[in-house]
């Protein structure tokens, strides 16, 4: 997978390499043809050892790597890993606090309309921040004593919006303007991903259509199995709508530019803060050409659960002793009321039925949809080689089986996900058998009847993701009174403890039973209305006069590297020449 | 320098397995039964027959860089031998032999016979089938070994990882169904070894705590990891041995473990020195009954993990001078074997002098208490001239100079220099 910037050492998580794809990253947009056969200059980029090669043209650049670049490695040469993930850290959020006085909402005008103030400093920025519920769920059970989801996020929006926080210090004494929870924008990915399954569009992906909503499983992809990048749902993961809906929405609505807006997301891993940086999630879509490309991203930052704590220590601040009530002024309104009425929904979030998981629910969603669609029908279960891999089949009324799919998280079993969807290789022998892992030529693609699969990198789910408040980490170890070093008991229970409080959001328990029917009515899946939803992604698009298609979907690319491939590079022949010598390692 | 009193035995060489590789050989693994040898070298693997010392079989063009490990399949049928290669390719192969084929059905490149002189077994080299490819390795792999039943392969490899591969049946004729079990991320550097402990009375876990197979694994961050699968069916890792201040270059368990006891594990490393590690089984009896603890039931948060503790229990005396790229352990003698950088081959044995139960008094498989002590019974320096030792291994004999075939042991080594060679070794 992609470099877990993660600081713990988890079990099913793939560790960098050692090889860098920089070299090939940088290959000019217009490549002139080398010379008078010239080694191709772009192989002496990235020096391994130190010493400039003597053939290195002087037009080439020093390689500069950024956070961007780093995205699909599995490695960096420097492994300055620490460097890279400094870029998005509750640092860089205090240091940007601290660059200038913030724009100020102004409004509303006696128009109707909202403006900013504070323009004249061209540093200044309008602050958001974008809240998952895995965050609230982990920050709740760091708590403990029965703390809710609910009100850890109160406690979280005390932090960056209220002087009893973030607001209350620094050198501008800024806050955050709005915080939005991102649960609203999932439950659109949500309707989104259902519609672009089960719509019988030419457009749609291949099957079986594939969750891309993990960045970790995306950037695997993406470097590993480029073969797997036509299955992936086009459809944005919830912080990237909601980056693009900030950004797109507020910069129309406040007359600013988006590189005026600051958008903050928290998240529950590291690799949310590689997805951020992708080019794909950018104002070039939107407002530029519609390629990716290095413009204004749509979320400029993402910090992780964990770094929650640290950047409240940083300004002496103890998390745990703010108030879980609600802030004293509500967050203001929204510049546009339909938007208000979609980010802060007046009636609270439908509680989150277990089945559906703590990564997001996608295919709980889409199972649901299909019985709405098909009334009578059942889901079944059952369970694969492990309890992260789970096939489901909803079977109508007459026993006929109308959709299968799965559920496959974690690494170990992404391999097997991928294996049968490799294409068959043509055979290398004439006459023999094929080689690779399809035996016979479109053969095992066939056995692969899922229509859809949700695929996550972190076993166990979002909750347990690389970014959460550990189960070893000091403050929970205090706060807990556990041994010195917690083992896999405690970890399990822990989880435990983070997921009940993701599931139970909410104080009242209003118990909702998941096999009760909303009524076989389309038109409330599991809690949500599809016809909401979909009326108030149509205004957003109306409103800022950009297609729906460059607002809520995205692309992927295969991401080419020659290492380790045939094609011999000057390293591969050097270190061939130091196996024959008598090295060898 | 020994100090038993019997005179050293001899280890003599025997003439090498024909033909010479003329490239660096990296190990030679003998069948579990058959009269057969793999000598993985450069891109191929060349088989040779244990009853003429010369090269019985050819398996070519799978991987497109070194291949460095094979291991032979377990419960394959008799006349139709399978084995995995491990390649710097970062795949692993299974490969299948067909003894029963016709000779020059239908195949693929020609090769120059030349002159491969197997006799008994077909001559054919190009009866290996490629048969399947398990991809999913970062870079190379470094490892392979099968679980003594078959059912699980694991692969190790320099990006730290060790995964395990478990047969899901499908037909023969397409090498099967492989899925990943598990990728096992524990190790700070290149795993170098695995080696799954063999099945052998003792090693069923305590109250069926975890599943019988172990897996044992080493690597360049100086730790072996003992790896098992506790009853979620997740492979977890229940100790590291910590100790060897280099490299662990590998890791065999006790072929033939002591009465009641778990499988000792050797280990060897850059740091010159074999080392035999125990597993402490009294602590384990004690927390298994909570019943027993006179101060009431152990309360959940202090409960012991699900660990085991391995403690170094013999350093080996020194011989070698540079790194031990291998160790042998002899299910059959007790003796242990060694060999390296240096050049040297060392045999050692356990000393039986030190017994307390006199249970049975024979050579190094009595019942010894842990105080027993391993001395070095003689050495042989420049095994292979001035080049490294890459691979030693105990090995049936059944070539014309025995009289015991099939019972009788020499030792194999494979050297940098393209040559194994076997070497008799008769204790006086």
């Amino acid at each position: 997978m992609s470099a877990i910037l993660s600081v713990d050492d988890l079990n099913d998580f793939i560790s960098p390499g050692v090889a860098c794809i920089k070299p090939i990253e940088t290959l000019p947009t217009a490549p002139p043809p080398p010379q008078n056969g010239a080694a191709d200059p772009l192989e002496h980029e990235v020096v391994l050892d130190g010493a400039p090669t003597s053939s290195a043209p002087g037009a080439a650049a020093p390689a500069q790597i950024s956070l961007t670049d780093c995205l699909a490695c599995s490695g960096c040469v420097t492994s300055a890993e620490a460097v890279l993930v400094s870029l998005q850290s509750h640092n860089e959020v205090l240091s940007v606090l601290d660059g200038a006085p913030a724009l100020q909402l102004q409004g509303p005008n006696p128009s109707g309309t909202y403006t900013v103030s504070g323009l004249e400093n061209p540093a200044s920025k309008f602050f958001v921040a974008s809240v998952s519920p895995q965050t609230r769920a982990s920050l709740a059970a760091a708590c403990g004593h029965g703390v809710t989801s609910e009100q850890a996020g109160r406690m979280i929006e005390h932090l960056f919006m209220s002087e009893a926080g973030l607001a209350g210090g620094g050198k501008h004494n800024n806050g955050f303007t709005w915080m939005v929870d991102t649960n609203t924008a999932r439950e659109a990915c949500l309707v989104l991903g259902s519609d672009e399954v089960l719509s019988g569009s030419t457009a749609k992906p291949a099957t079986p259509v594939l969750t891309s909503s993990c960045p970790g499983w995306v950037c695997y992809a993406e470097k590993a199995h480029p073969y797997v990048l036509p299955h992936l749902s086009r459809v944005k993961s919830p912080q990237a709508l909601m980056g693009t809906l900030l950004k797109t929405t507020l910069s129309r609505l406040l007359g600013i530019p988006p590189d005026r807006i600051w958008h903050l997301a928290i998240m529950p891993c590291f690799d949310k803060k590689l997805e951020a940086s992708r080019e794909e999630l950018t104002d070039s879509i939107w407002a530029g050409d519609g390629n990716p490309g290095r413009g204004v991203r749509d979320v400029d930052c993402v910090i992780t659960s964990k770094e929650i704590l640290m950047l409240a220590a940083s300004r002496g601040i103890d998390f745990f002793s703010l108030s879980k009530s609600a802030l004293p002024q509500r967050q203001p309104a929204f510049p546009d009321p339909a938007l208000h009425r979609f980010l802060f929904p007046s009636s609270k979030t439908h509680k989150q039925q277990r089945a559906a998981g703590t990564s997001g629910g996608n295919l709980h969603y889409i199972l649901q949809d299909v019985r709405a669609r098909h009334p009578g029908s059942q889901i079944q279960t059952v369970r694969g080689r492990n309890a992260d891999v789970v096939d489901y089949a909803v079977v109508a009324s007459s026993g006929e089986t109308v959709f299968k799919a799965a559920r496959y998280y974690g690494f170990r079993n992404i391999q097997n996900l991928v294996r049968k969807l490799k294409p068959a290789k043509a055979s290398r022998m004439p006459g023999g058998k094929s080689f690779g892992s399809a035996k016979r030529p479109a053969g095992k693609a066939a056995s692969l009847e899922y229509a859809y699969v949700e695929v996550m990198a972190c076993p166990g789910g979002c909750t347990n993701g690389g970014g959460q408040i550990k189960v070893d980490d000091q403050v929970i170890i205090d706060r807990k009174g556990l041994p010195d070093k917690p083992g896999p008991v405690e970890q399990k229970s822990w989880l435990a403890e983070v997921d009940e409080a993701y599931f139970s959001a909410d104080e009242p328990d209003t118990a909702v039973d998941s096999d009760a029917d909303p009524g076989d009515n389309p038109d409330n899946v599991d809690g949500i209305y599809p016809s909401r939803v979909r009326g108030a992604l149509e205004h957003w698009s109306s409103l800022t006069g950009i297609s729906l298609d460059k607002l809520v979907y995205t692309s992927y690319r295969e991401v080419i590297s020659d290492v380790g491939k045939s094609q011999v590079t000057d390293t591969e022949r050097v270190v061939q020449l130091a196996g024959k010598i008598g090295g060898g390692w | 320098m020994t100090t038993t009193t019997t005179p050293p035995p001899i280890i003599t060489p025997l003439p090498a397995f024909q033909p010479d590789l003329y490239q660096r050989a990296w190990a030679s693994i003998p069948h579990p039964t058959l009269p057969l040898l793999a000598t993985p070298h450069a891109t191929s693997v060349t088989i040779f027959s244990l009853a003429t010392l010369s090269k019985h079989s050819t398996l070519t063009g799978g991987h497109e860089r070194s291949v460095r490990t094979v291991a032979w399949q377990p419960g394959a049928r008799a006349n139709q031998p399978r084995l995995v290669t491990g390649s710097f390719d970062a795949t692993a192969g299974l490969w299948s032999y067909d003894g029963s084929k016709e000779k020059g059905a239908l195949e693929k490149e020609v090769k120059f016979s030349g002159k491969d002189g197997g006799e008994g077994e077909e001559e054919e080299e190009e009866d290996w089938e490629f048969n399947l490819v398990l991809e999913g390795h970062e870079n190379e792999v470094k490892s392979v070994a099968f679980s003594p039943s078959g059912q699980y392969l694991a692969t190790s490899s320099r990006d730290k990882s060790v995964w395990i591969w478990e047969d899901m049946g499908g037909s023969d004729d397409d090498g099967g169904e492989w899925e990943t079990v598990t990728v096992l991320n524990e190790h700070e550097g290149d795993v170098k070894a695995v080696a799954w402990c063999p099945d052998v009375a003792g090693r069923a876990s305590l109250k069926g705590r975890y599943s019988a197979d172990v897996l044992a694994s080493a690597s360049y961050d100086n730790t072996v990891r003992i790896w098992r699968e506790d009853s979620d069916g997740e492979w977890v890792c229940v100790s590291v041995l910590e100790g060897h201040e280099a490299t662990v270059w590998g890791i065999q368990w006790e072929p033939k473990p002591r009465e009641g006891k778990f499988p000792r594990l050797l280990t060897h490393s850059a740091d010159k020195t074999v080392r035999l590690w125990t597993l402490r089984q009294e602590e384990e009896d004690e927390v298994e009954e909570p019943s027993r603890n006179p101060w009431g039931a152990i309360p959940n948060t202090m409960r012991r993990e699900l660990k085991e503790e391995w403690v170094c229990t013999d350093v080996f005396p020194q011989v070698h001078s540079r790194d031990v790229y291998s160790a042998a352990w002899s299910a059959d003698s007790g003796m242990v074997a060694s060999a390296g950088s240096d050049g040297i081959i060392a045999l050692y044995a356990e000393d039986a002098t030190q017994q307390e139960d006199a249970q049975m008094g024979q050579g190094a498989n009595g019942a010894v208490p842990p105080t027993s002590r391993w001395k070095v019974l003689g050495t042989v320096s420049d095994g292979h001239g001035p080049y490294e030792i890459n691979h030693i291994t105990w090995c049936k004999r059944f070539d014309p100079g025995t009289e015991r075939k099939g019972e009788e042991e020499m030792l194999v080594t494979t050297g940098d220099d393209g040559v194994v060679r076997p070497w008799q070794v008769r204790i006086p």
